[in-house]
């Protein structure tokens, strides 16, 4: 009697045991088979920042990684509590497994990370905090092809003046400027530069007035990260490109461009996510800056288009051999992020 | 520092200064015949960028730079329309009338400029390149500064006179200061306030398209949200700073813009001062001289009074 009581209790007990064992496990990887993203932007995807992140979204599409049928759907610029509220709807629909906030949004996660445990959200760029957990925190720096364009200012330039002008001085503003003066001191040591903050996103008027005013203390290449080249169309100057190849927009002025790749960081992403889904590996969002370097594809030099031909020859060769370097590591960009000063006399 | 005092930096500042003013200046001619009409229009910011907009659809839709300038001007008429119907017709409080179509004017043009570009490549354009005038441009100095600019800044300065000579020496210009300072004047004689004040206000809202033109078109390759940026109160300002004359309003806008060449100068030079507080020097300056004004003020009587006849 009493046997039978022990291993009806013990059947039961393995019954039991059986069963918690199965809720703690992960529901049995049902391999998921779609990626649906919403995006906020932060300045329009006419814009480099916004709209090279939406090219690699398509190049993605395209790659399909894991067999995944990757969908998205994007904001018109929102910041503040108005992302806030995007972020939380999409949330709250459901229907989104990544929310992708493309500029400083990380005071916005903060509030809804925690009721969201699911949804991987995704903040980019300076002024964020890294918040971990289900928040991972995307860094972009292009300081490495804006040290090769750099060099060929340098080269390139007659009055030995280069100039940049830039919007605020952020910390992934300053590490492209500073590199870019590096990689023109790197082959011209007397050279002397110039930089001006137009303290604005967007005020292509402002930006022109700051970009004649450093022509006319001489510069005669110039980084424009301020989204304007009509004066150095104008005064039929080279002007370098931001974050995209802007090329398109003058094509007789923009002789290269800095690129923003998103692919690498979109995949880590994506591979994050994947793992979570399919093997419960718990998120686990970087608390530090984190970034791919030009080796990796995070960034990219653009091409010369139809100016190739006002580059001489042994310059390009030059140039390109610069970029070698920092391809195969044998050359590191110092990472300056400290505000540029002006040193032009 | 020194370097600032270079010849070929100061003709830069100036020239600067020039360029800086233009749409300013055909702005706030524009506005202060809509303000000497009594109607308060704070929408000089939205009919700015408004203007702004339809130039850059004028530009690269056709191609042609003057054409986009007839866009811009007819962008204002509208908006012009609109103010006019909003604060002689219906009767709105100015200052909500103007807020609430600076905000119009913010949403509706980046919801255009999205139609239009839809997903291709933003179109860019050359715009106007500088026009010397013969014999006076190769004058040293005052050459390169007042006669190597572009054709609309020439224009701008001629609408002071223009402006000044339409308000205090013909009927219509007795006609309009009497809008703002005794509407019922008109009323009595039989002469129609309305139809003053919309021909005042689409006027003047045209002329403030066109400033909005000229800084698409002179100083820009294509269109970004909120393009005019800010540009409508520093209008506002000068208005108020120059006591509603329009030499006032042309000192002060030639300060705003002398003010704001030197401070990018003195940027791009390194000065040793914080750059922000040199982005701040114009805006404040504009406060300082709000104080002042304030005591003598030339504002029309009847600003922003709505006329009923009683």
């Amino acid at each position: 009697m009493l046997s039978k009581l022990i291993s009806k209790a013990a059947a039961f007990a393995a019954a039991l045991l059986l069963a918690m064992l199965a809720a703690s496990l992960p529901a049995k990887a049902q391999k998921p088979d779609r990626l649906s993203v919403a995006v906020i932007l932060s300045a329009g995807i006419e814009n480099g920042w916004d709209g090279t992140f939406i090219k690699a979204l398509e190049r993605a599409k395209e790659a399909a990684p894991h067999g995944l049928n990757i969908s998205w759907k994007y904001t018109e610029p929102l910041w503040g509590d108005d992302a806030g509220d995007a972020m939380r709807l999409f949330a709250e629909s459901g229907e989104y497994d990544i929310i992708w906030a493309h500029s400083t949004y990380s005071d916005q996660v903060k509030k809804l990370k925690e009721e969201f445990p699911e949804i991987l959200f995704v903040v980019v760029g300076s002024g964020n905090e890294g918040l971990g957990g289900n928040q991972y925190w995307v860094y972009k720096r292009v300081h490495e092809p804006a040290y090769v364009l750099g060099t060929l200012a340098g080269k390139m330039t007659k009055t030995g003046v280069v100039g940049a002008v830039g919007t605020y001085p952020a910390d992934d503003v300053n590490d492209e400027i500073n590199a870019f003066f590096a990689g023109a001191k790197s082959v011209r040591p007397d050279l002397k530069h110039s930089v001006a903050f137009i303290e604005s996103w967007y005020d292509p008027a402002k930006a022109a007035e700051y970009t004649k005013a450093q022509i006319a203390t001489g510069a005669d290449f110039i980084l424009q990260l301020a989204n304007n080249f009509q004066p150095c169309e104008e005064a039929k100057i080279y002007c370098f490109g931001n974050f995209s190849d802007q090329n398109s927009f003058a094509p007789k002025t923009v002789l290269s461009s800095t690129e923003a790749v998103w692919d690498p960081d979109l995949n880590w992403i994506i591979n994050e996510w994947y793992a979570h889904k399919t093997e419960g590996k718990a998120y686990d969002g970087n608390k530090e800056k984190h970034w791919f370097p030009m080796a990796e594809g995070g960034s990219a030099v653009a091409p010369f288009h139809d100016l190739e031909s006002a580059v001489p020859e042994n310059v390009r060769a030059e140039v390109k051999a610069v970029e070698g370097k920092i391809m195969d590591g044998s050359l590191e960009v110092p990472l300056d992020v400290s505000e540029p000063k002006t040193t032009a006399k | 520092m020194s370097q600032l005092f270079q010849e070929a930096i100061l003709i830069s500042i100036l020239a600067s200064t020039l360029r800086i003013m233009t749409p300013l200046l055909f702005s706030a001619m524009g506005e202060l015949v809509t303000q000497r009409a009594g109607i308060w229009n704070m929408g000089v910011e939205g009919t700015m960028l408004m203007g702004a907009f339809a130039a850059y659809i004028g530009v690269t839709a056709s191609g042609s730079l003057w054409l986009a300038v007839l866009a811009g001007v007819l962008a204002g008429v509208l908006m012009g329309v609109v103010i006019a119907f909003m604060t002689a017709t219906m009767r709105v409080d100015h200052f909500i009338a103007g807020l609430g179509l600076n905000l119009l004017a913010s949403g509706l043009t980046l919801y255009w400029f999205q139609s239009y570009i839809k997903r291709r490549e933003q179109p860019t354009f050359s715009g106007f390149q500088n026009w010397p005038i013969p014999g006076l441009a190769d004058i040293p100095f005052i050459g390169e500064v007042l006669f190597s600019q572009r054709l609309l800044t020439y224009l701008a300065l001629l609408c002071v006179p223009a402006i000044w000579f339409l308000l205090y020496r013909t009927r219509y210009g007795l006609e309009l200061r009497c809008l703002g300072e005794n509407p019922k004047a008109l009323d009595v004689k039989g002469l129609s306030v309305p139809a003053r004040q919309y021909a005042a206000v689409i006027f003047g809202s045209a002329m403030t398209a066109l400033g909005g033109s000229f800084l698409m078109l002179g100083f820009s390759d294509r269109f970004l949200a909120d393009f005019s940026a800010g540009r409508g109160w520093i209008v506002i300002v000068a208005l108020i700073a120059g006591n509603w004359a329009p030499k006032g309003v042309l000192v002060a806008i030639v300060a705003f813009a002398f003010l704001e060449a030197l401070a990018t100068h003195m940027q791009v030079l390194g000065a040793p001062v914080p750059h922000q507080l040199l982005l701040a020097l114009p805006y404040l300056a504009s406060i300082v001289i709000l104080m002042f004004v304030r005591f003598r003020s030339g504002q029309p009587a009847r600003l922003g009074v709505a006329y009923m006849r009683e």
